[in-house]
């Protein structure tokens, strides 16, 4: 285990990523190639998320691993979900029963003002002896990292004294905006557990996604290949192989990009420069790229002509019935562009998109998936960024009155419904890849279509909270952006 | 020290501050704390809470500073006041409340203080930081400062009119149902209850709160605090009572509040007299199947101090099950365990409930196997059965391993829909009953 880690900047200096913008896809696309637009600042915010959250979800779910959030309870309290999930995807997988391997050190004010390293170090005595894990990941939090706690040297010196790795990840809720920069921070930390290849295998590809069905496998299977989804799920064994993969791929550029290049610049591990497999196109030309690194190409060929013939007459016929709807996408930065090319796809017309924000650039130049979507859907008017924030939203939506919202996010769903908008969730991150995914979303699609009477029930029954003033149209959806102290 | 948690059973103070404030209709929080917390606490007591839902301003709607690093370094109040202003441009609230998060409370922001230059226009402030430890604590704390910064004083007061502290939502899952049913018990002897969360009551309502004549606490471990403000601001008294389940609970809770109200006895029992037999008409149904089927249990009840006791004593005394383990996970101090522990004495079966205070989950089994004596083999083994378990959905791996059959009634609870349902009163009983034996008969 490489002890020595170079550690990694958040993304508002790494990737000059930004949280308002507003316009349309193409003058996004090209003002961000060159990195000109600022970050941004509002005087009114709702809350999104936090890095803390981002970076614990991408270890909690490692099968042999234990995890320590150093922090007061209520940081931990997203946990019970997690676990929820955890158990799902591991029923869906085929992983056996998952179980939660994860204690909180639930830190009181005595802690605030002592420090709480002593009751790091017991936490992690405890987790040893209750999961005997084969290692222990340690994340702070905001009070941890205000109150100065040491927990990278608690971690080094606990590890010492019982023989398993402890690893810190430092990912305080405040030290960044741009909540995603958790993702980074953990896969930083997680490349510790990587070893140097002992033997290439040529049929392994490592996907990197959250929770959810297992839908690359017959996808990749078609091609003879092997799916390693990452990290979640995983046994540290596994993880420690990924430098052994034939590729790396996966569904969010928004994720994973960041372990993606240090894979292929650490261990000559290709990452997969084509777009997510999401869509007739850019299913077809993942497969292809995926085969082109992995030397399958004409039985790529042999599957993608089989593929689309497959699928061809529900998708025409969805296409038929789904042409001329008007949606609008509200989702992560990637994901977005993934789930906007899929109703494309479907003859949807994309009238609007919010993303929760915007990385200018990725970590490996020549992914981008704004130019991607770009170049498949076309210009995206009423392109906006902002973080979650529904009261801008809202404001977007009421204007464009599209005929169905696709959301990524929890809780957010619910004010497509306040507004009489159908609206779907996109929960399972997994969902609509490949050729089945694009027929799954247009079936979902033409099913909330027929919940039209709920949705018109509920929106004549809810109450906003917004002063006349915000609903009014006239009002500017911008208004508070540029001040903030 | 406190201890590690591994199966959270709540969220810290500031979630329960999100969850009571966004129970309150028209009520605005602000939430001055780092970008996560507001959302993730939010969504935790959404879903986990019989999926009680985001409500009138919470969720991803939740106004909310998003300090950030330069915010930690130079202080945040000005990041702050601007937030309050441009909240009451934006939204429309009849209240909004400051509440804070670790990080504003370490650096020394004097949160409350910002809100007060805007107590004009109905902003108020409580501080809520997750050290200060869970969500019994924020509830605590931002019904505190709604007592002395929005019940307003009452010139004369009503001799029937009572105040109800200690249910706090979505720590308490079923607890609109809840209200909704003690205001109806209340009503039945003449007592007009205000509870703040039950069906129909706004901040308008709130503010003639300082009328009541008396305070009643549902619990020991949350409402006691706002309490003691009452009294201390508006000179109120509080009785400490508990949550009336079925008929035992409700008869003991009627005359208490009647007695302390003074209220006349054959009132009192009469109303009692009424419930019962609409209660035992309603319960007489499932007479022919108590034996038939066999649908005695012995009862292990995992909860927090406000579910404790009053489930193992309708469990006991009303369903006629053996209180056979009660297990409770919020009181920590020895005294107040003590105290805890004399509530079991109107237990009325033969077999008194082990009880113990145990706050990690996982060591319940063991517990339960270590009280009983081992196997060995023998043929006529007395086992542990057949047993039910009621508690939080944590505690359905529980029940698997015993074989027991199961209820989620405690937070969290993510396994079943809520939505009027309460447990609370007659009604409450009945509810409970039917939700416990269709566990039992589910599969025939």
């Amino acid at each position: 285990m490489s002890l020595a880690n170079k550690t990694v900047d958040i993304r508002e200096n790494r990737l000059h990523t930004i949280l308002h913008y507003n316009g349309d896809a193409q003058d996004l696309n090209e003002r961000g190639k060159k990195g000109e637009l600022q970050i941004g600042n509002s005087g009114y915010e709702q809350c999104g998320n936090c890095q803390e959250g981002c970076a614990v979800g991408q270890v909690y779910g490692i099968l042999d691993a234990a995890l320590i959030e150093h922090a007061p309870l209520g940081c931990y309290a997203t946990i019970s979900a997690s676990c929820v999930s955890g158990k799902s995807t591991a029923k869906a997988r085929g992983k056996g029963v998952f179980h939660n391997k994860a204690i909180c050190t639930n830190i009181s004010e005595r802690e605030t003002i002592y420090g709480g390293t002593e009751i790091l170090r017991e936490a992690i005595l405890e987790a040893k002896k209750r999961y005997d894990p084969r290692v222990i990941f340690v994340t702070t939090a905001c009070v941890s990292g205000i109150v100065g706690d040491d927990v990278e040297g608690t971690a080094r010196d606990t590890q010492d004294e019982i023989g398993v790795p402890v690893i810190s990840i430092s990912c305080e809720g405040f030290k960044s905006r741009i909540w995603s920069s958790g993702f980074d921070i953990a896969f930083n930390e997680i490349l510790r557990i990587v070893r140097e290849p002992r033997k290439k295998q040529d049929d392994l590809v490592n996907i990197f996604n959250f929770v959810g069905s297992d839908t690359f496998t017959p996808l990749l299977s078609m091609l003879n290949l092997r799916v390693n989804y990452l990290p979640s799920q995983t046994t540290v064994e596994e993880l420690s192989q990924i430098s052994e993969a034939a590729c790396t791929a996966t569904i969010c550029e928004t994720l994973a990009t960041y372990i993606g290049d240090e894979l292929e610049r650490r261990y000559k591990v290709p990452q997969v420069k084509a777009a997510a497999p999401y869509c007739l196109g850019w299913t077809d030309r993942w497969m292809r790229e995926v085969a082109k690194l992995t030397h399958r190409e004409s039985l790529a060929e042999q599957v993608i002509q089989k593929e689309n013939e497959r699928i061809r007459p529900e998708l025409e016929v969805l296409r038929k019935e789904l042409g001329n709807q008007r949606v609008y996408v509200f989702a992560g930065d990637a994901y977005a562009h993934n789930m906007a090319n899929i109703a494309s796809d479907l003859g949807m017309e994309v009238v609007g998109m919010t993303t929760y924000h915007h990385d200018q650039y990725a970590d490996t130049r020549e992914i981008n998936t704004l130019n991607f979507m770009v170049e498949s859907v076309g210009n995206v008017p009423n392109y906006t960024v902002c973080n979650k924030q529904p009261y801008q939203v809202l404001k977007f939506l009421k204007a464009l009155k599209p005929d169905i919202l696709i959301v990524r996010h929890q809780a957010l769903a619910v004010y497509g419904y306040k507004l009489g908008i159908p609206t779907i969730f996109e929960a399972d991150s997994n969902k609509c890849v490949g050729y089945d995914g694009i027929i799954e979303l247009g079936r979902r699609i033409k099913r909330v279509f027929q919940t039209r009477k709920l949705i018109q029930n509920i929106s004549e029954n809810a109450e906003l909270p917004y002063t006349d003033w915000w609903m009014d149209e006239g009002t500017d959806p911008f208004y508070f952006e540029g001040e903030h102290q | 020290m406190s201890e590690f948690i591994e199966r959270a059973k709540f969220a810290c103070a500031l979630g329960g501050a999100i969850s009571t404030l966004t129970a309150l209709p028209k009520v605005v929080p602000i939430v001055h704390a780092a970008g996560g917390c507001a959302g993730y606490l939010s969504n935790t007591y959404s879903m986990a809470a019989g999926y009680k839902g985001s409500g009138f301003c919470g969720g991803s709607m939740l106004p909310t500073s998003n300090i950030a690093e330069q915010n930690i370094v130079f202080g945040g109040e000005d990041r702050l006041a601007e937030q309050i202003e441009h909240t009451i441009f934006a939204l429309d609230g009849d209240l909004y409340v400051v509440i804070t998060g670790c990080q504003v409370e370490i650096i020394g922001d004097d949160s409350i203080s910002v809100a007060r230059r805007y107590r004009d226009r109905n902003v108020i402030g409580a501080s809520t930081p997750g050290f200060l430890g869970n969500a019994l604590r924020g509830y605590d704390s931002v019904l505190s400062s709604i007592v002395e910064d929005v019940v307003e004083p009452a010139g004369t007061r009503d001799p029937l009119t009572v105040n109800i502290f200690g249910a706090v939502p979505g720590q308490d899952v079923f607890y609109r149902g809840n209200l909704d049913e003690i205001k109806r018990l209340l009503g039945l002897i003449g007592i007009r209850a205000n509870t703040f969360f039950a069906t129909g009551e706004n901040v308008a309502s709130i503010k003639s709160y300082g009328a009541a004549a008396l305070n009643l606490v549902l619990s020991p471990a949350a409402g006691i605090a706002p309490a003691e403000r009452f009294q201390e601001v508006h000179g109120t008294p509080w009785l400490q009572t508990e949550l009336p389940i079925g008929p035992s609970g409700s008869a003991v809770f009627l005359r208490q509040a009647g007695e302390a109200l003074g209220v006349d006895r054959i009132t009192v029992e009469k109303a009692i007299r009424a419930e019962d037999a609409a209660y035992y008409s309603f319960f007489e149904r499932i007479v022919d199947i108590y034996s038939d089927l066999d649908l005695q249990r012995y009862a292990i009840v995992v909860a927090d101090s406000y579910y404790a006791h009053p489930l193992t004593r309708f469990l006991a005394n009303d369903l006629g099950w053996i209180p056979y383990l009660t297990a409770i996970n919020d009181i920590e101090e020895a005294d107040a365990q003590a105290a805890y522990t004399e509530r079991f004495r109107d237990i009325s079966s033969e077999t008194k409930p082990l009880i113990v205070y145990e706050r990690n989950a996982g060591r319940l089994l063991e517990i339960v196997r270590n009280s009983r004596p081992r196997n060995d083999n023998r043929k006529y083994y007395d086992a542990l059965e057949p047993a039910y378990v009621v508690g939080s959905v944590i505690e359905r791996g529980l029940a698997e391993k015993l074989g027991a059959g199961f209820l989620s009634v405690a937070f969290p609870v993510s396994n079943r829909v809520v939505l009027n349902r309460g447990y609370a009163g007659w009604t409450g009983g009945l509810a409970l009953v039917e939700d416990l034996l269709t566990g039992i008969v589910a599969s025939r």
